[in-house]
């Protein structure tokens, strides 16, 4: 089983293993895939200029100040000339381009293979799945979002056990439809971001049935007292309680609510509260995790771009490099919430 | 009446039966704490005899201390809902720490299968039970609040509510625990 020290070493080995082992991959790809200009270039140079005679050709016929079978006559050999030259270039055009398409399709693939070669180069049972996710129930019934969401787009499914934990994360993006009507009266529809980041999904290392909700409180932070009243008062309408904790920090960060106060202590105890303080400080504010049937997902949000980022070929060390950061980043929460320890699991 | 006498006391009474809810609530939420404790108690002492039936296996001449263990859990079991909690926990958490630090004298035992089992057991069930603690302990102070803060204070004295105590570590348990006193204790 994987173990979280010997990833790190292993990564030292990155640079070496893309100069061997995926470097001459994609100059395979590449050379495979080339795309010949020449064709278009000579074909452009015998035809273009017999295009501008045909253009030629149909303007001196425009201006024939009298009309007649001359006229015609010039134009229409002009027509033919740019008609034939236009055939002849557009196919090779054609050509080029589907070279280029087949070569984006060929490099997007590798590009494919070559991240899940990575994965497994961290360990062999990790597996990455580029066009893959979590079922959306998961973090549907998480609540883990602080909107709903109209669409949600997610990739990178990324799978594995880490010591004696099992684990899956994804990138996600969620959006909210807004629609809004011009000074016309049309009706424009736009889409909001409502999450974007990553999804980490693991088995929790104690037993528990019930559903709680570890969000970012922003409220306390400026309206102090007052934002803990209103809190009290929501959450009696809502099917959660609302639970407080000893612990004034993580007050003032998070908002807890669950369906078992209990099982929320039981979770939530004083040192793993110091845990998901210490993880806000380091992953930035606005990390949303939920606890239910065992199970622990948390939500690290970060910027669109980070979600849309290619994994660019042409500077393999770095991608290379940014996706190792990424997804040891994902692999650090095993440690960072203690999820090996498993004292307090009884089988 | 006028109206403004009627809108004045409808708006008092609201207020009254407001507060009065609200102690209510927070009266029923320690009830309901209490209950969770009682059950995590009785969890753990129903995990007495099979510990107990383990550790005879290897550790004969521990009688004296599995016999007080045995007498704990009795003791629990005898306790009403509504007697001392604090009481019947801390007896029982003595003993059971007791045998768990006994058993680190029998290798046998600590690879028991079996013991290993109950010790993951009684190790969640400790988990839940500082849970439930900790549950009834904010109950209280949520209730102890509304009874001496104005002006639920004046609800709380007409119903006869009172201040209640959280659960409190004794002094005993403060201290470090005395390893070499505890195995002369027990004999070995």
């Amino acid at each position: 089983m994987a173990e979280l020290a010997d990833i790190n070493a292993r990564i030292d080995g990155l640079g070496e293993y893309c100069k061997k082992a995926l470097a001459p991959q994609v100059a395979a790809v590449d050379l495979a895939h080339k795309v010949d200009s020449s064709v278009l270039k000579k074909t452009l140079l015998h035809f273009g200029p017999v295009a501008g005679v045909g253009w030629l050709l149909m303007q001196m016929g425009q201006a024939q100040a009298h009309p007649g079978m001359i006229k015609s006559a010039v134009i229409v050999v002009g027509l033919i000339a740019i008609t034939i030259s236009g055939i002849f270039i557009l196919k090779e055009l054609v050509k080029v381009l589907g070279q280029y398409s087949k070569r984006a399709a060929a490099m997007r693939k590798l590009a494919g293979e070559i991240k899940q070669l990575l994965v497994r180069f961290l360990d062999p049972s990790f597996t990455l799945e580029p066009y893959c996710a979590f079922p959306t129930k998961v973090y549907d019934s998480a609540g883990l979002f602080p909107s709903s969401y109209d669409r949600s787009n997610a990739q990178d499914r990324f799978v594995g056990t880490l010591g004696k934990t099992r684990f899956e994360a994804m990138k996600i993006a969620t959006y909210r439809k807004v629609e809004s009507k011009d000074s016309k009266g049309n009706t424009r529809t736009t889409y909001v971001p409502v999450f974007t980041g990553v999804l980490f999904q693991a088995e929790f290392n104690k037993n528990f049935a019930s559903h709680t909700t570890v969000r970012t409180d922003s409220s306390e932070k400026f309206l102090g007292g007052l934002a803990r009243t209103a809190q009290r008062l929501t959450s009696a309408l809502s099917k959660k309680t609302l639970v407080e904790l000893e612990n004034p920090i993580f007050e003032a960060a998070f908002q807890v609510h669950s369906t078992n106060a209990i099982e929320a202590r039981y979770i939530l105890t004083p040192s793993f509260m110091e845990r998901i303080l210490a993880l806000k400080q380091k992953r930035g504010a606005g990390i949303q995790i939920a606890f239910q049937n065992s199970t622990v997902i948390v939500g690290i949000p970060n910027s669109p771009e980070n979600y849309e980022r290619p994994f660019d070929l042409t500077n393999l060390d770095a991608s290379a490099e940014g996706l190792m950061t990424e997804l040891f980043e994902v692999l650090a929460l095993v440690d960072e919430l203690d999820l090996n320890n498993r004292l307090a699991k009884a089988s | 009446m006028s109206i403004e006498a009627m809108v004045i006391f409808g708006v008092v009474a609201l207020a009254f039966g407001l507060m009065y809810n609200s102690l209510i609530s927070k009266k029923n939420e320690i009830e309901n704490a209490v209950g969770g404790v009682h059950s995590f108690l009785k969890k753990r002492a129903d995990l007495i005899p099979s510990l107990v039936a383990t550790v005879k296996q290897y550790a004969a001449h521990e009688t004296k201390l599995l016999t007080d263990l045995t007498a704990a859990r009795t003791a629990v079991q005898a306790q009403p809902k509504d007697g001392d909690l604090q009481q019947s926990d801390t007896m029982v958490s003595q003993m059971l720490g007791r045998v768990i630090a006994v058993a680190e004298a029998y290798p046998d035992l600590k690879a028991n299968q079996n013991f290993l089992s109950l010790q993951a057991s009684l190790n969640e069930i400790e988990g839940q039970l500082s849970a439930a603690r900790r549950t009834y302990n904010a109950a209280v102070v949520r209730y102890n609040t509304a009874v001496e803060s104005l002006p639920t204070n004046m609800i709380a004295s007409m119903l006869g509510y009172q201040r209640k105590s959280v659960f409190e570590v004794s002094s005993a348990e403060a201290q470090n625990p005395d390893v070499a006193k505890l195995f002369g204790q027990t004999g070995t």
